[in-house]
C-alpha cells in the first residue's frame, strides 16, 4: 500500500526517470550528429572535388572517380549506396549521375542533421519541463512529510 | 520493521547504489574517451580524404597543362608568350611541391611517405639542375626566370628541352608517389567501423547503468517514505508498518 504522502514522492520520480530518458536521447542524437557531421564533410570534400575535376573525368573515361560515402555514412538513415555505373543508361551521362549523387547525399544528410538537431532542442527543452515538474512534485512530498512530522509531535 | 533494522537496511542500499553510482562514473569516462576517439578518428579519415582529393586535381591538372603547354613553340620563337606561359606553370608547380614538401615533413614515416619525400626531393634536385642549365640564379622570380629561360633557347635549346622533359618526370612521378602515400595513410588509419562500434557499446553500458542506478536510488526512497510517522508505536524505536 502506498502511503499519501509516497504519492507525489513515486510520480517525481518516474518524471526524473523520464528526464534521465531523455538525456539519454540527447547524448545519442549528439553522437549520431558527430557522425553526420564527418559524413557532411565527406561529401562536401567529394563535391569539391568533382567541381574541380569534371572536365577531366570526361576525359579519363568516368572510371577513376567516385562519390560514394565511407561505409559508416551508408548505415546512416536514408543514406544507401547508390554506385554509379561507368557505363551510361538511356542516355544520361554519368557525370550528370553523379552530380545528381553527390546531391542526394547532400540533401538527405541536410535533411538528417536538420531533423536531429530539431528533435535535440525538443528533447533538451522536455527534459528542463519534466526536471521542473519532478521537483515540483519533490517539495510537495517535502509538504507532506513535514505535516507528517507536525502530526507525529 | 524497526527503526534501527529500517535504518541499516536503507545504509546497506544505499551503500550499493553508491557502488552503482562508480561504475557509473567510470563507465561515463569510457563513453567520452570512446565518443572523441570515435570524433578524432572521423576528423583524421575526413582530412586524409581531402588530401587524396587535392592531389587527384593537382595530377589531374598538371597533366592537362603539360598537353597544352606551348614548350615547342617556345623552343622556336624564345620572345614569345609560350616561354611566359611556360614559366609560369613551372614555378607554380615547383610552389606547390613545397606545400606537399611541408606535409610530408610533418607526417609519420612509413615506406610510402619515405618515397614520397624521397620523389620531391628529387623533384627539386631535378628543378635546380634545370636552373643551372639555363644559367639561371633565382628559382622563384619569374621575370629572372624567363630571361634565363629566353637566353638559354637560343643558345642551348637542347639542353634547355632535356631539362624541361626531366623536370616534368619528376613533377608527375611524385605526384604519383604522393598519392601512393596517401592513399596508404587511408588504408592504415584506424577503424572509424571499430571506434563507433566501442562508443555505441559504452553508450549502451551508461544507459543500463545510469537507469539501474536512478531506479535503485528510487526504490529505496520510495520504500523508506512510504510509512508514516504517526503510525509508529509509541515504543521507542517501533513503527508499525
Amino acid at each position: 500500500m502506498i502511503s499519501k504522502k509516497a504519492r507525489p514522492l513515486i510520480l517525481s520520480l518516474a518524471f526524473g526517470l523520464t528526464s534521465v530518458v531523455l538525456g539519454q536521447q540527447a547524448l545519442r542524437l549528439e553522437k549520431e550528429r558527430a557522425l553526420t557531421d564527418y559524413c557532411e564533410s565527406v561529401n562536401l570534400h567529394n563535391i569539391i572535388l568533382f567541381s574541380r575535376v569534371r572536365d577531366s573525368i570526361e576525359l579519363r573515361n568516368d572510371e577513376f572517380f567516385d562519390v560514394d560515402l565511407p561505409i559508416v555514412c551508408q548505415a546512416l538513415p536514408g543514406i544507401a549506396n547508390q554506385a554509379v555505373p561507368a557505363v551510361s543508361i538511356g542516355g544520361e551521362s554519368r557525370l550528370t549521375r553523379l552530380e545528381n549523387e553527390l546531391d542526394s547525399y547532400a540533401v538527405e544528410l541536410n535533411k538528417l542533421d536538420d531533423g536531429k538537431a530539431r528533435l535535440q532542442r525538443n528533447i533538451i527543452l522536455g527534459l528542463l519541463l519534466f526536471n521542473v515538474v519532478a521537483l515540483l512534485l519533490q517539495a510537495v512530498h517535502l509538504y507532506e512529510d513535514s505535516k507528517d512530522i507536525d502530526e507525529h509531535e | 520493521m524497526n527503526y534501527t533494522a529500517r535504518h541499516r537496511t536503507v545504509t546497506k542500499l544505499v551503500v550499493g547504489s553508491m557502488g552503482i553510482a562508480s561504475i557509473f562514473g567510470f563507465n561515463t569516462m569510457i563513453f567520452i574517451v570512446a565518443q572523441n576517439e570515435m570524433i578524432t578518428r572521423a576528423k583524421t579519415h575526413s582530412e586524409l580524404l581531402a588530401k587524396q582529393g587535392e592531389i587527384i586535381v593537382d595530377n589531374l591538372g598538371a597533366k592537362r597543362d603539360i598537353d597544352r603547354l606551348p614548350m615547342a613553340s617556345c623552343l622556336a620563337n624564345p620572345a614569345s608568350d609560350s616561354c611566359d606561359q611556360v614559366v609560369q606553370f613551372l614555378i607554380q608547380q615547383i610552389n606547390r611541391s613545397g606545400t606537399w614538401f611541408a606535409l610530408l615533413k610533418e607526417s609519420s614515416n612509413t615506406p610510402e611517405h619515405a618515397i614520397a619525400l624521397e620523389s620531391v626531393q628529387s623533384l627539386y634536385k631535378d628543378w635546380k639542375a634545370f636552373l643551372e642549365s639555363i644559367g639561371s640564379t633565382s628559382s622563384t622570380s619569374y621575370q629572372a626566370l624567363l630571361s634565363d629561360l629566353r637566353t638559354s633557347v637560343i643558345y642551348s635549346p637542347t639542353l634547355v628541352e632535356t631539362g624541361y622533359q626531366q623536370v616534368l618526370h619528376s613533377l608527375l612521378l611524385m605526384q604519383e608517389k604522393i598519392q601512393i602515400w596517401v592513399d596508404s595513410e587511408i588504408q592504415n588509419s584506424p577503424s572509424l567501423v571499430d571506434a563507433k562500434t566501442k562508443a555505441d557499446v559504452a553508450y549502451l553500458i551508461l544507459v543500463v547503468v545510469e537507469l539501474l542506478l536512478f531506479i535503485s536510488v528510487g526504490a529505496i526512497d520510495v520504500w523508506n517514505n512510504n510509512y508514516s510517522r504517526k503510525s509508529r508505536s509509541p515504543i521507542a524505536g517501533k513503527d508499525t508498518e
